[in-house]
């Protein structure tokens, strides 16, 4: 953990919003991510990245000529905007312990936020708890949520391991959804290896 | 003799509830039920539905607890009814993990048999059922071993010294062995059922054989088609098996009815059974009403006759010269014959007619004798019995001829009933003068238990009467749904082979409780020598491979092949011989 992926350009009790200007090193769809308020770590599934554009992008798109791959790089590094990504609260830790609910407070402005190892996501996604979080998740795409976030937290375990913990994850699944099998179907099918 | 062990693996396996999650054995948990219903059961997604059957224990441990189940439906089922009309795709192996078990899934229904307590470790009947979410799982061996008794002389779970007699063995349980309580056995009437074939006839000689062993009650078996006294006939490789007489020389006595039969057979009688004409009674033909085809007005002319002629009425009756020179010694007569007779009577004379053609056929059988004096069989037969000895009575080819039959086990059993009801009366409740409990034997049961003719034959007396005069009877029959329903409801152990006619099973469970729910348990028997037994005799209904009447058996019953005995004796003579050398030196 060098440097952080952004800062907290807003957030709220169930989502954070932050802003990165490396365009290089965007977190996936579904990573974990972290930030710190007071003595917890408030813990988010990233669902949403959006580049925005800007007057000096819209120049440069619209004079076609003279645009090099070289010029193009150079450009999307040093952007004046920053990429916002937001990502939805899932769980919090308080001291050893991980509680996936929603954190006391949502993490304040500015606040560093952090990737998270594969250790940590193992243990952070553990329980099955955060599903419902996910699916009842307004303005997110949450069966594509949940089906990512579960295939990068089943990576984050030793290879005997995962199997057995999307086979779980899926059948917790089957129990949550049992009257809405379309839905059912969409996210198992999503996480099939 | 050992009291009932307390096997220190049960002990340890009811202690260790810890939310049954020994894993292995567990296959699901309780969802729903009631008492009266019974158990449902969810499957756990990893146990197969194919790895079941109904009929199979289950244990399930709660509040300090142990239920014994049996598994009496296995059934599919789903969380939403659109995987039945629309079914997932399974030809992806993720979703087909994660649906099968969990989605769709297998439910048992279990019927709740029986309890134990951490303290009284007692089996009891259930008075309450297992909360929700208890776990399941299968009975282990030492478990059921625990609930039947070890075999031999046991102390039972009142307190009262009982023989535990091999029935058979659970099934997909090798080393069990299922033990059925020989005192309650006889202490009412029992019945083996089973459609042709199943082995009705092997099973009962095998209960006949522990009953004679362990001496617990005597037995008077009508054995129709000559199977239980010297050898029985085989449809498998032995082709004869040894029959009682053979495994306990000294134990059985063997009468006939056929002698030139038994002769031929070899089976080796001991006396020759005869009913003096003198002393049958019209309530001895009034059973074979249906046999016969006798109508009212014939069975009220026997009573008739009875009264007025005197004991000699069917010697007379039956007796041509008698009939023809009737009335001839009275000048007065009008009429000679028959005619007169009726007259006398009061009778028609076709009446008459009629029924001397009916009797006719039974008149010809030779075991009627009209001499007088003739040695009483009756008497005869409870000396044995008395003497503790048990009857095998062969009817030879009468076996075949119904009528004989029923004429001959209804005389003697009326007669021997009635001196057992004497002597039960004179013993006033002095135990040590009543008689010795008696088991009678009927195959084809159900022509004496009809509900027709059950409330007139001594049979259906007994059955109903219970264990009042100390006289119960094992009936063997193939169609349950033949017997008086009353009679039915006395019955106390019932042991059922296949059974596959519907009004059969349902006659099967009628009068016990719950029985309704071992009905696919029952329809679902091997059709040879697997049984359902359920009942006075065993402390839960259980379904059993039959122990195997062979070689073995005979061993076990104390039987010694002669080379066996002879190699005995020569062992004996070198020891004696041995001795007798090391005291000369
Ligand atoms: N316990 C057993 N041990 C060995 N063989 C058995 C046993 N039970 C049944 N059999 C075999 O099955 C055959 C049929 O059994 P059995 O004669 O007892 O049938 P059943 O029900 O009395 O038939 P039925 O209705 O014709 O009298 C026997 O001849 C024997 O070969
Ligand atoms: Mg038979």
């Amino acid at each position: 953990m060098a440097s952080p992926l952004g800062r907290v350009l807003r957030s709220s009790t169930t989502i954070f919003t932050f802003g990165s200007l490396d365009n290089a090193d965007l977190p996936a769809f579904g990573a974990l991510v972290a930030a710190e308020v007071g003595p917890t770590w408030v813990y988010g599934l990233v669902y949403e990245v959006v580049i925005q554009d800007d007057p000096f992008v819209r120049q440069v798109v619209a004079a076609t000529e003279g645009l090099t791959a070289e010029r193009i790089e150079d450009m999307r590094q040093r952007r004046q905007v920053p990429v916002e990504i937001t990502a939805l609260t899932v769980a919090y830790r308080q001291g050893d312990r991980v509680y996936q609910r929603l954190p006391p407070r949502p993490p304040a402005a500015l606040q560093p936020i952090w990737a998270c190892d594969e250790t940590t996501t193992a243990q952070v996604l553990a329980d099955f708890a955060f599903f419902r979080t996910v699916l009842n998740a307004a303005h997110c795409p949450s069966e594509e949520l949940l089906a990512a976030s579960l295939r990068r937290a089943a990576a984050c375990r030793p290879p005997e391991q995962e199997k057995a913990y999307l086979l779980e994850a899926g059948r917790e699944l089957a129990r949550l959804l049992a009257a809405d099998l379309p839905r059912l179907d969409a996210i198992l099918r999503r996480l099939a290896p | 003799m050992d009291d009932l062990t307390h096997p220190d693996a049960f002990l340890a396996s009811l202690r260790a509830e810890a939310d049954g999650e020994d894993a292995g054995a567990r296959l699901g948990r309780v969802v729903a039920g009631s008492l009266s219903s019974g158990l449902e059961v969810r499957l756990d997604h990893d146990r197969r539905l194919e790895d079941l059957a109904v009929g199979r224990y289950v244990v399930m441990k709660a509040g300090g607890r142990l239920f014994f189940g049996m598994i009496t439906d296995i059934a599919l089922d789903s969380t939403h009814p659109a995987f039945e009309k629309t079914p997932p795709d399974l030809d992806n192996p993720f979703l087909r993990q994660v649906y099968l078990g969990t989605s769709a899934f297998g439910r048992l229904h279990v019927s709740p048999l029986l309890e134990l307590d951490e303290h009284d470790r007692t089996p009891r009947p259930v008075k309450t059922i297992p909360g929700h979410y208890t776990p399941v799982m299968t009975a282990s061996p030492e478990e059921v071993a625990y609930v039947f008794g070890a075999e031999g002389v046991q102390r039972d779970a009142a307190g009262k010294t009982a023989h535990y007699f091999h029935i058979g063995r659970p099934l997909e349980m090798e080393d069990v062995k299922i033990t059925l309580n020989l005192e309650r056995l006889v202490e009412r009437s029992s019945a083996v059922f089973g459609k042709s074939g199943t082995g009705k006839t092997f099973l009962s000689r095998l209960l006949l054989a522990g009953v004679i062993q362990s001496d617990v009650a005597v037995n008077l078996i009508f054995d129709m088609h000559n199977e239980y006294g010297w050898a029985g006939t085989s449809e498998g490789a032995t082709r004869q098996v040894k029959g009682l007489k053979q495994l306990f020389p000294g134990r059985v006595v063997i009468f006939t009815l056929d002698p030139e039969s038994s002769r031929r057979r070899q089976s080796n009688p001991d006396e020759v059974v005869t009913l003096p004409a003198e002393r049958i009674e019209p309530e001895d033909l009034e059973m074979l009403a249906g046999v016969l085809d006798l109508h009212e007005a014939q069975v009220g002319a026997m009573y008739v006759m009875r009264r007025r002629l005197g004991p000699g009425w069917l010697s007379d009756f039956m007796n041509d010269d008698w009939v023809d020179a009737y009335g001839s010694q009275d000048p007065e007569a009008l009429a000679t014959g028959l005619k007169a007779l009726a007259e006398d009577l009061g009778l028609h004379q076709s009446t008459l007619a009629a029924l001397r053609r009916k009797l006719d056929r039974y008149w010809r059988y030779e075991f009627i004798t009209t001499r007088s004096g003739e040695r009483d069989s009756v008497a005869l037969i409870l000396e044995y019995l008395q003497a503790g000895r048990s009857v095998v009575l062969e009817f030879g080819r009468y076996g075949n001829d119904l009528g004989a039959y029923l004429l001959v086990a209804n005389f003697l059993t009326r007669r021997i009933h009635q001196r057992y009801v004497e002597m039960k009366e004179r013993a006033f409740g002095r135990s040590s003068d009543e008689p010795k409990p008696l088991v009678v034997t009927i195959e084809e049961a159900h022509k004496f238990l009809d509900p027709q003719i059950a409330r007139h034959t001594i049979f259906g007396t007994i059955a109903r009467e219970l264990r009042k005069y100390n006289v119960t009877l094992l009936i063997v029959d193939q169609r349950p749904s033949g017997i008086d329903p009353e009679v039915m409801s006395q019955v106390g152990t019932r042991i059922t082979l296949a059974l596959d006619n519907e009004e059969d099973i349902r006659a099967v469970f009628m009068g016990v409780s719950g029985g309704q729910a071992l009905r696919e348990v029952l329809a679902r028997l091997d059709s040879k020598e697997q049984a359902l037994i359920l009942g006075h005799a065993v402390p839960m209904p259980v379904v059993v491979q039959t122990r195997a009447y062979d070689t073995e058996f005979y061993r076990q019953m104390g039987y010694a092949e002669e080379e066996e005995l002879e190699a005995r004796f020569q062992q004996n003579q070198a020891l004696m011989r041995g001795r007798q050398r090391h005291r000369l030196t």
